[in-house]
């Protein structure tokens, strides 16, 4: 478990700067081809569907960071974070095409209104590209159009 | 309803108020957003809201949040206000095991897992695969880190393990949502009151065996229907002692008489809270200790 921990510390570190003690108090297990955050106390029972948050999704030896823990991580992502304007928002999520951006390759924080909303993904070509799922962007949609 | 008039008090102007739309409450999400980020956030929107002086979490809208990034953000949750009454009672304290028997999709143990501010271990459970999708994007959309979801049938909960407090929000005839569902005007069909109250008397026999002794269980429906409340209540008085849960707000007790029966007096304890008294909708909560 501590290996766990010290994996999405590390990331989350060095991809969003974000301070070690966020994850103090927490508990990581893997599922699913998936790392998980609970809180302390919640048990792992075996019969559980899920506990706590999808925190980092396992892709191609890589790892990904979900949108669910870039949004409640939000202000503490110091770096690596995309301010959309409306023009923006509106070709990267109701139109789900890249935008053009200059980040190191890897997962950038999407941020509007003020807000992290997810996780966009720069490519070596300079285009960003949300990772949004297309549920939750469906409802995301609906919402800004 | 007028099979009720008899233990609803002020009938007429439950009447009258159960003729109007429900109005739309939030519950606004400690874990996410403060309550002055989320009136920032409706200001924007120019949804307008006023205080429920009752519980400070709950705001009540003149329109429907639902199309906003904040509750997509999950900085609330839309829920009735008086839905909220059953976890006050439970009373979650970070050290306690909790075990929601049927919890989908999810607005109490949301609101279990804010009031404990992530700590604690929260058991999420329900049967239906539709309803614990909707629990687990909840959970999740929330950021409840302090909750696990387990599918099964509450009758059939292994017992390898007791719990410090239980909230059995039962299944029920629903009809304290008569505002939102105006089929129920009437009252629900009586052969579905006793049919439901069938799998209620099983669902709280199944709590009793799952709490520690001592511990504590909230049996809570939406429901007006005596059938489904006291009188499930008063079959399990000898196992566990009632405790009338201490709120300010306008409620009634539990009723001991109906339909020329006498009932027990410790019913008095229950509580029940009609559309009315908080602009809301219809709730029932009788509080145990094993």
């Amino acid at each position: 478990m501590q290996n766990l921990k010290n994996k999405v510390k590390t990331y989350f570190q060095n991809r969003f700067n974000v301070e070690e003690k966020f994850w103090n108090n927490r508990n990581f297990y893997e599922k699913g081809n998936s790392i998980w955050m609970a809180s302390q106390k919640v048990d792992q029972r075996k019969d559980s569907l899920a506990s706590g948050i999808r925190t980092l999704r396992y892709i191609g030896g890589k790892v990904k960071p979900t949108t669910y823990i870039l949004q409640i991580l939000d202000e503490k992502i110091k770096k690596n974070i995309k301010r959309l304007n409306g023009k923006e928002a509106e070709i990267l999520i109701l139109e789900r095409k890249p935008i053009e951006a200059s980040f190191d390759p890897g997962y950038v924080a999407l941020k509007l209104e003020g807000k992290v909303i997810g996780c966009g993904l720069m490519s070596y070509q300079n285009e960003l590209k949300t990772q949004i799922s297309k549920n939750r962007t469906k409802e995301l949609q609906e919402i800004l159009q | 309803m007028d099979k009720y008039k008899e233990i609803i008090p002020e009938f007429k102007k439950f009447q009258k108020k159960i003729k109007t739309e429900q109005p739309h409450d939030i519950r606004i999400n400690n874990l996410k957003a403060s309550k002055e980020t989320v009136k920032k956030s409706l200001n924007k929107e120019e949804i307008k809201f006023e205080e429920r002086r009752w519980n400070e979490k709950f705001l009540k809208l003149n329109s429907n949040p639902s199309k906003t990034i904040a509750h997509w953000l999950g900085e609330f949750y839309i829920q009735e206000s008086s839905s909220g009454i059953p976890p006050l009672a439970l009373k979650p304290k970070p050290q306690d095991h909790i075990l929601d028997m049927c919890a989908a999709p999810g607005s109490k143990t949301t609101q279990i897992s804010a009031m404990l501010k992530n700590r604690g271990n929260i058991i999420a459970n329900d049967i239906n695969s539709n309803r614990i999708r909707a629990l687990l994007s909840n959970l999740y959309r929330l950021g409840c880190l302090n909750t696990q979801v387990t599918k099964k049938d509450a009758r059939n909960f292994s017992e390898d393990h007791k719990f410090d407090k239980i909230l059995l929000d039962a299944p029920c005839s629903g009809e304290g949502n008569v505002r939102n569902q105006k089929d129920l005007l009437n009252g629900a069909e009586q052969h579905e009151i006793e049919k439901i109250s069938n799998l209620q008397e099983k669902l709280l026999e199944k709590a009793f065996k799952l709490c520690k002794e001592g511990g504590t269980i909230i049996y809570s429906t939406c429901t007006f229907s005596p059938k489904e409340n006291e009188l499930i209540v008063s079959k399990f008085l000898e196992k566990g002692k009632l405790e009338k849960p201490k709120f300010k707000f306008d409620h009634c007790p539990g009723i001991t008489e109906w339909k020329n029966e006498t009932l027990d007096e410790e019913l008095k304890k229950c509580v029940r809270v009609y559309p009315h008294q908080l602009d809301s909708g219809g709730i029932f909560v009788a509080k145990f200790k094993k």
